[in-house]
């Protein structure tokens, strides 16, 4: 299950509670006191709607989440990567990269990089590539999202409420294909190789997300920005059309 | 804001202008203080500033005329 926010919770019961009561109190009761009851709950309600549950300063986060791309970017400049990820389903709660160096790999493959040994170089099926673990795996890991999560809900969770990264997510499943567009996205990465590879900050912490909730390989396969919106293609593997 | 309410209705304040100028007080001396982040914009505070506005611009109108 999703984590719920406890002053959303807080808010929405004391909104739903102070306007009908301070309209009735006013206008029906013609009591000032109790009008003045209604008043303060709305103005309490509309307060803690507003206060997000995370401590920690949203700006903060952000930076510390694009400096934890540098060594991603470090990495992948080294190896001259230029293929597009593939994001694995958690192994030991976090999501992990796959980024083929000499060859993309085949559908029926992927399952044989489940079994291969966590390290910065891997061989599968004589594919050679490079296991990243991109910053979105600590922050889906961190918040505590359910598997059982439904794909929206976990985006809109992740990179909504708890990261503050975009204003509003959607995501649109056709065949094996998901594309996310993320709306008002405050978190880029200017690192070009994480952006051709993983997808921006932003959209490589949605394929986390996907991988997580869909317990399945999910390529990263293209990323388009338009204002300040970013619309980003994924496609799930393993499930019979790849 | 509950211990505004309780004050002015205890010295039976009948006046709903005057817990609205309470309640606006209040709650900027209590960002001031507390600081709270914000996941937009302060709407809150907006409106209670416009309505405090509108109720000073109000009494200042009773007085001139």
């Amino acid at each position: 299950m999703i984590a719920r926010d406890p002053y959303i919770h807080a808010g929405v019961v004391l909104m739903v509670f102070g306007v009908p009561f301070a309209v009735y109190s006013y206008f029906v009761l013609l009591d000032v006191t109790f009008t003045a009851i209604g008043l303060a709950s709305v103005v309490l309600g509309a307060t803690a709607l507003l206060i997000p549950s995370s401590p920690v300063p949203a700006g903060t986060v952000r930076a510390m989440v694009e400096g934890a791309s540098v060594n991603v970017e470090a990495l992948l400049e080294e190896y001259d990567a230029t293929l597009q990820a593939y994001y694995f389903p958690p192994v030991d709660g976090r999501v992990y990269c796959f980024v083929p160096l000499t060859g993309d790999v085949a559908g029926w493959q992927l399952d044989r990089i489940l079994d291969a040994p966590v390290r910065v170089i891997t061989e599968v099926a004589g594919v050679r590539g490079l296991m990243v673990f991109p910053p979105g795996s600590e922050i889906v890991r961190l918040s505590l999202l359910g598997e059982e999560s439904g794909l929206e809900d976990a985006l809109n969770y992740v990179l909504v409420d708890y990261l503050e990264a975009v204003e509003s997510v959607k995501a649109v499943e056709s065949g094996d294909r998901i594309v996310v567009q993320l709306d008002r996205y405050r978190m880029d990465t200017e690192f070009p190789r994480v952006k051709l590879c993983l997808g921006s900050i932003s959209v490589s912490t949605a394929g986390c997300v996907l991988a997580w909730v869909t317990g399945r390989p999910v390529q990263f396969v293209v990323e388009d920005s338009s204002g300040e919106s970013v619309i980003a293609t994924f496609r799930v593997m393993g499930s019979g059309q790849e | 804001m509950m211990v505004t309410l309780l004050s002015l209705s205890a010295l039976g304040e009948a006046r709903l202008e005057v817990y609205y100028s309470l309640f606006t007080v209040a709650y900027f001396a209590s960002s001031a203080l507390f600081r709270p982040r914000r996941r937009w914009f302060d709407v809150p505070g907006a409106v209670l500033f416009l309505g405090f506005c509108y109720i000073v611009a109000m009494k200042v109108i009773e007085i001139i005329s």
